[in-house]
């Protein structure tokens, strides 16, 4: 059943082939005084609309449209958008004739008709390998409206160091209608070495085994990292060369970081890097190749390691190293984890070892294929919809200190919202809303008489064009850089890196004991074994692309 | 070529893959469905069927039976324009019969029901939020108790008056802070200042807007066809 204003309280709405049931537990009180524009509706002057400027009112308002946020829950109201930031959510119009109106919306305000949609928070990826400006076209079309980057363009990188490049890199991106953070290379005996990226307008650190995840190189980047406070994304030792996964944990002695692709198949520790889910100063993120966990995810993944890492398929010991990352039980164990709410990051690796337009898709195919398997799932499956919500917006900005600008959906918030259709949920975008303004969707035959004609393609609007991507978004750096402004975007500093922990994390959080045998072939969670079996088909993939 | 032919040929290939797929016994995805159906529309266009026909067919050509499950929900109606003999025209098709209705939005509660007739030679509608007692000054209708109401609609909805009609109307006070401002021009301020409210009344009444005073009619069709321009004659004095 639909409805003309979108759902009301006690409505479900079901989030296409996942067959998530998401309840409506309540509509900002509108009846009868809904707001809509258009021939013969309330949105016109002296009805819904007030006559006083924009300034006064908002530039941008989403009707009625359902709003979900990883903190505040589920509602259905309207959002309010003033000089790119929510200014409101709640009930629109005009308060010369409707009562209790929180977003005053006037003669001059724009209007996009939510009714019947769901808002969600920009995607943030804190895991992307930028070797090309494609990558970012992907991250965009799929909802993602915050990137944290390691490279500008194809060579190694894994962070970078040269303030020469890291300013290349910003200036391209500045083009883009995404907010973007850079890591710098933190792979350093030194930490000299580090500051031209820290004075340079890195967001963080990347330390990877590839460079160098030694005692010396933690510890370095950490205390560089505690001096500035911003993130260290860790890729451990996955030799176990000179350090195991006990002694990563003890270089880090309590001091925090963000432990990418804690399943271990991206890399790490062998084979039990992912005990190191459920310790608090360790914020565990995925990876989404192994989510959900499939029958031929492990077939994938030799190649696929070999062709990240600069290896070689002919060289036997290049095999055995490849083959010893690769595990279907880690992989099964990953996403009970990410149930139960131990592991609260999904991320991409994009172009290495993942991909850049599917890190929302994965994440909600995951969440729908452990609702089939859950003896205790209720009437609705809210909760869940929002824990896994949560581990792609609010808990990667929380993991990197970028929350006090997006994240959420909550008044101050940057205004980067995505508006989804149901039935195409985390699966492609109806419009993807940059710092306030309309910057990728759905398009149609441009001849057309309407704007949704066929062929629909998803691709930028007015807000990717000029120089308004650099209008829309920002440059995560940190309170340390000295360097001269490189973009044309509002830099902005992260902040509360060093004092975030894994239980700070939004309806994830839960801390506990994993453990995996040291064949690798079984892994327990609080001493109960933990594993699923391989899903041989998985929602929101087939139906929806080419 | 233009970026609207360029789009004609995308359309061209991505039903060309959907067909492949759909001969080799594939139940169709929702981008391949969406297509295929867009592409035949506009090749029965090309082969010069009428609108009408082109629907009909647009309308039996994919059955649930040829698509995956979702897809009917995911894809709703396809739009797309197709070149007929006589130019570009707009298509749109709910491929699939509905499975979803539309919950019909409920009426608020009215407080009092006052007699409208249309004397105006067209028929004239009443939106659900209009200040009533400022609609059109050839609605006869005791403006004095239609005053600081609106229609007792569901939002958005209209009422409509044939001409020489008349209708019960429902009505029910406009909400919030109660102020007017905009509609004709008359009343500006609270609707529940008895001085902005005599003032308004008195002044579309001697500008010729129908009215009923004292359950008598007050006022001609022939002063209400120049009640604007005389509202406007009054706003420049």
């Amino acid at each position: 059943m639909t409805r003309e204003y979108g759902p009301l309280a006690g409505d479900i709405v079901v989030l296409g082939d996942t067959k998530l049931r998401l309840r409506i537990p309540r509509r900002v009180p509108d009846a009868h005084e809904e707001f809509r524009v258009g021939f013969a509706k309330t949105g016109r002057d002296g009805m819904g609309l007030i006559a006083k400027s924009a300034r006064e009112t908002c530039d941008v308002l989403i009707t009625n449209v359902v709003v979900l946020d990883p903190v505040d829950g589920v509602q259905v109201a309207s959002i309010g958008i003033r000089a790119g930031r929510i200014s409101g959510i709640g009930k629109a119009g005009n308060p010369d004739t409707a009562s209790d109106i929180d977003i005053v919306v006037g003669t001059g305000t724009v209007v996009i008709d939510g009714d019947g949609l769901i808002a969600t928070p920009g995607g943030i990826d804190t895991h992307v390998h930028t070797l090309s400006p494609r990558v970012l076209h992907a991250e965009i079309s799929s909802g993602v409206t915050t990137v944290i980057g390691q490279e500008a363009g194809p060579m190694w990188g894994v962070g970078l160091g040269s303030s020469w490049v890291l300013e290349r890199g910003m200036r391209a991106m500045d083009a883009f209608p995404v907010n973007i953070g850079l890591l710098g290379r933190g792979s350093a005996s030194h930490s000299d070495a580090i500051r031209e990226a820290v004075e340079s307008h890195v967001c963080g650190l990347k330390v990877h085994e590839d460079t160098g995840a030694t005692l010396r190189t933690i510890d370095t980047a950490l205390r560089v990292a505690d001096e500035v406070d911003f993130q260290v994304a860790l890729h451990t030792d996955g030799l176990n060369e000179t350090l195991s996964v006990a002694d990563t944990l003890a270089v880090l002695d309590g001091r925090v970081v963000h432990a990418f692709h804690v399943e271990g198949c991206g890399g790490g520790h062998a084979p039990d890097v992912l005990t190191l889910a459920g310790v608090d100063n360790v914020l565990a993120s995925s990876t989404n190749p192994t989510l959900p966990y499939g029958i031929n995810a492990v077939d994938e993944h030799v190649d696929m390691i070999l062709l990240c890492h600069g290896m070689n398929p002919g060289n036997d010991s290049d095999i055995r190293i490849a083959r010893a990352r690769v595990r279907g039980v880690t992989m099964a164990a990953e996403g009970r984890l990410h149930d139960l709410g131990v592991i609260g990051v999904t991320s991409s690796d994009a172009q290495g070892m993942g991909r850049a337009g599917e890190t929302w898709w994965r994440t909600f195919a995951l969440a729908s294929v452990l609702a089939g398997v859950d003896d205790q799932r209720g009437s609705d499956d809210n909760e869940r919809i929002l824990r896994y919500l949560a581990k792609i917006t609010t808990n990667p900005a929380l993991v990197h200190g970028l929350v006090h600008e997006v994240g959420r959906l909550a008044v101050g918030q940057l205004a980067d919202i995505v508006l989804w259709r149901p039935e195409l949920f985390a699966a492609k975008p109806q419009l993807v809303i940059k710092g306030g303004f309309p910057a990728w969707g759905v398009t149609g035959d441009p001849n057309a008489t309407i704007d949704s004609a066929e062929p629909l393609v998803l691709g930028p609007q007015y807000g990717a064009f000029g120089v308004v991507p650099s209008d829309l978004s920002v440059l995560f750096s940190n309170a340390a850089a000295t360097a001269l402004s490189p973009v044309a975007r509002r830099i902005v500093p992260v902040k509360d890196c060093r004092s975030i922990r894994s239980s700070d994390l939004v309806r994830n959080g839960v801390l506990g004991r994993v453990s995996v045998s040291a064949l690798g072939d079984r892994v327990e969670w609080n001493g109960q074994e933990l594993t699923m079996a391989p899903v041989s088909h998985v929602p929101v993939s087939r139906l929806h692309y080419w | 070529m233009t970026p609207g032919e360029a789009d004609r040929l995308l359309l061209h290939t991505q039903a060309a893959l959907a067909q492949r797929r759909r001969d080799r016994g594939l139940k169709l995805n929702v981008p391949e469905a969406r297509a295929l159906l867009a592409d035949a529309i506009c090749e029965w266009a090309r082969d010069g069927r009428t609108m009408v026909e082109v629907r009909d067919l647009a309308r039996g050509y994919l059955t649930v039976n040829d698509v995956l499950p979702g897809v009917p929900d995911a894809i709703g109606e396809i739009r797309v324009e197709a070149r007929f003999d006589d130019g570009t025209r707009l298509v749109v098709v709910a491929p699939f019969p509905s499975e979803e209705s539309e919950e019909p939005s409920a009426s608020p509660t009215a407080v009092d029901v006052i007699t409208i007739v249309n004397e105006a030679a067209t028929a004239i509608a009443l939106t659900s939020h209009i200040h009533i007692a400022e609609a059109n000054p050839r609605l006869r209708m005791d403006r004095a108790r239609a005053f600081g109401m609106r229609p007792a609609l569901p939002t958005g909805q209209t009422q409509w008056i044939a001409a020489g009609e008349s209708i019960s109307l429902g009505v029910l006070p406009i909400g919030g802070d109660r102020v007017a401002i905009g509609t004709s021009g008359a009343v500006e301020g609270s609707l529940d200042d008895p001085g902005v409210r005599e003032r308004a009344l008195r002044v579309l009444r001697e500008c010729g807007y129908l009215d009923v005073v004292d359950g008598q009619p007050v006022g001609g069709i022939e002063n209400a066809d120049h009640a604007v321009a005389s509202l406007m004659a009054w706003r420049d004095a």
